[in-house]
């Protein structure tokens, strides 16, 4: 179908984000990236530079990290006020060389908190009229993950809000403690493949169009989170799904969300669905972070299809079980 | 893109939809009504749909809101008329469809305009 958006407008220039904690070998994984012959010309944009520079001639670095509060009255609404600078700055050398780059790859700091860096590409006009963010790419470090996700919160909001994780260094662990590892990153976050990076070894298309903000993409869950029933584990960020095999209510839908989001606000970091309305042949598809939210028409269901809703949600102590029977009270009756 | 010959290059569409102004003053109470003002404008200066495909699709909203007026329902702006044919437009032309005005507006029922992922 064609959309208002295909009509009037001319493709934004994609932007990944990639982020990590320390030591996890972003850097790494960057330089492989940007020797590879892929014929993509990358503007990279860093946090910081660190021991081992990057190799690229299109690199900036932003400076010191800059939330910046926006006037919506919203405290979940922060972007990144070094990043727009930044943006705005390379928009313009584009428009006037458009040779100059094909894309964007964001590296954060090992602390940093992807939710400002990410709201930076919605909230931001001028960002949001020129780049679509295509998703946040977490390396994890095999090794030392474990005591990081028990440690600091921002290694398990990274996780939380990642399209992709790449593993990196597994190496160097056993294999039972991969599989425990790959289960607790799972239960963080269903959401995202987890792949495993040699030496920042990684096709480039591991990191690039991921469409991790795509609505059309599909809403993949690992394999086996729906079955789990153990959800006894410490990790803060955790997730959880719902499925209903029958129509949920729109209106009642929406005042769920609404309820959730004046609620948990920043605590409600991801979310994503698949959903079948009453009323309506179409699947509906719609995804958030923290309080911004889109939802698009999909296909319509197929004559033979189950009209089953999905719905996964990542976030900090969430009440999962009060939050399930909430949505249990959304199917039309 | 039916009949988009039938508009001549160069004839400056705003003055065409003059006649239609109630008062004669255009102006914009709200950011989106200029945005539904422009983005009709647009489309039709892309070839969507011809001038007068959307004089008459847009005289038939304002008489229906007219009518329903007249029987005391809910009076309608001139512009959430102008937004209503332009969706009723837009279906026709297979711009959107209604399940995609649905759908979309499910997150901006959520969130207000404010907040919505674009």
């Amino acid at each position: 179908m064609t959309t208002l958006a295909t009509a009037t407008a001319s493709p934004k220039v994609p932007v990944t984000i990639l982020t990590g904690f320390l030591g996890a070998g972003k850097t790494t994984l960057l330089n492989r990236i940007l020797r590879e012959r892929h014929g993509e010309r990358i503007a990279v944009i860093e946090n910081e530079f660190g021991e081992e520079g990057v190799d690229n001639d299109l690199i900036i670095d932003s400076g010191a990290e800059q939330i910046v509060e926006m006037n919506n009255g919203c405290i979940c609404c922060t972007v990144r006020g070094d990043l727009v600078r930044i943006l705005v700055e390379l928009r313009r050398r584009r428009e006037a060389k458009p040779e100059a780059f094909d894309r964007v790859i964001i590296e954060t700091t090992g602390l940093a908190d992807p939710a400002p860096v990410a709201q930076t590409f919605f909230i931001e006009d001028e960002v949001a009229a020129y780049y679509a963010l295509d998703a946040i790419v977490t390396v994890v470090d095999a090794k030392h993950a474990p005591l990081q996700l028990d440690a600091f919160h921002e290694a398990q909001e990274q996780v939380g809000f990642a399209d992709r994780i790449l593993l990196s260094k597994s190496d160097l662990v056993s294999a039972e403690e991969l599989v425990t590892l790959r289960g607790r990153l799972v239960r963080i976050n269903p959401r995202a493949p987890i792949k495993p990076v040699h030496f920042g070894e990684t096709p480039l298309t591991d990191v690039i169009d991921v469409r991790g903000f795509s609505l059309d993409s599909i809403l993949e869950i690992e394999p086996g989170f729906l079955d789990e029933d153990d959800h006894e584990h410490d990790d803060a960020i955790q997730s959880f799904a719902f499925t209903s095999a029958r129509p949920l209510d729109a209106a009642k839908l929406q005042a769920f969300f609404r309820d959730a989001i004046a609620t948990y606000a920043k605590d409600l970091m991801r979310y994503k669905g698949v959903v079948a309305l009453a009323g309506l042949d179409h699947r509906v598809v719609f995804q958030g972070v923290h309080m911004l939210m889109a939802s698009d028409a999909d296909r319509p269901w197929a004559a033979d299809e189950v009209r089953e809703s999905r719905l996964v949600f990542i976030g900090k102590n969430l009440p999962r079980d009060a939050l399930i029977g909430q949505l249990e009270h959304c199917v039309a009756s | 893109m039916a009949g988009a010959t039938e508009q001549k290059p160069g004839i400056p569409l705003l003055a065409k939809a003059l006649p239609l102004v109630a008062d004669a003053d255009i102006t914009f109470a709200e950011p989106w009504e200029a945005k539904a003002f422009a983005i009709v404008v647009k489309l039709a200066d892309a070839g969507h749909f011809t001038w007068p495909e959307w004089v008459e699709c847009f005289s038939k909203e304002v008489a229906a809101a007219t009518a329903v007026e007249a029987v005391g329902g809910l009076p309608k702006t001139y512009y959430e008329q102008w937004l209503d044919a332009a969706e009723r437009i837009m279906i026709e032309k297979g711009i959107t469809s209604r399940e995609q005005l649905v759908a979309r507006r499910f997150a901006l029922g959520v969130t207000g305009p404010g907040h919505v992922l674009k």
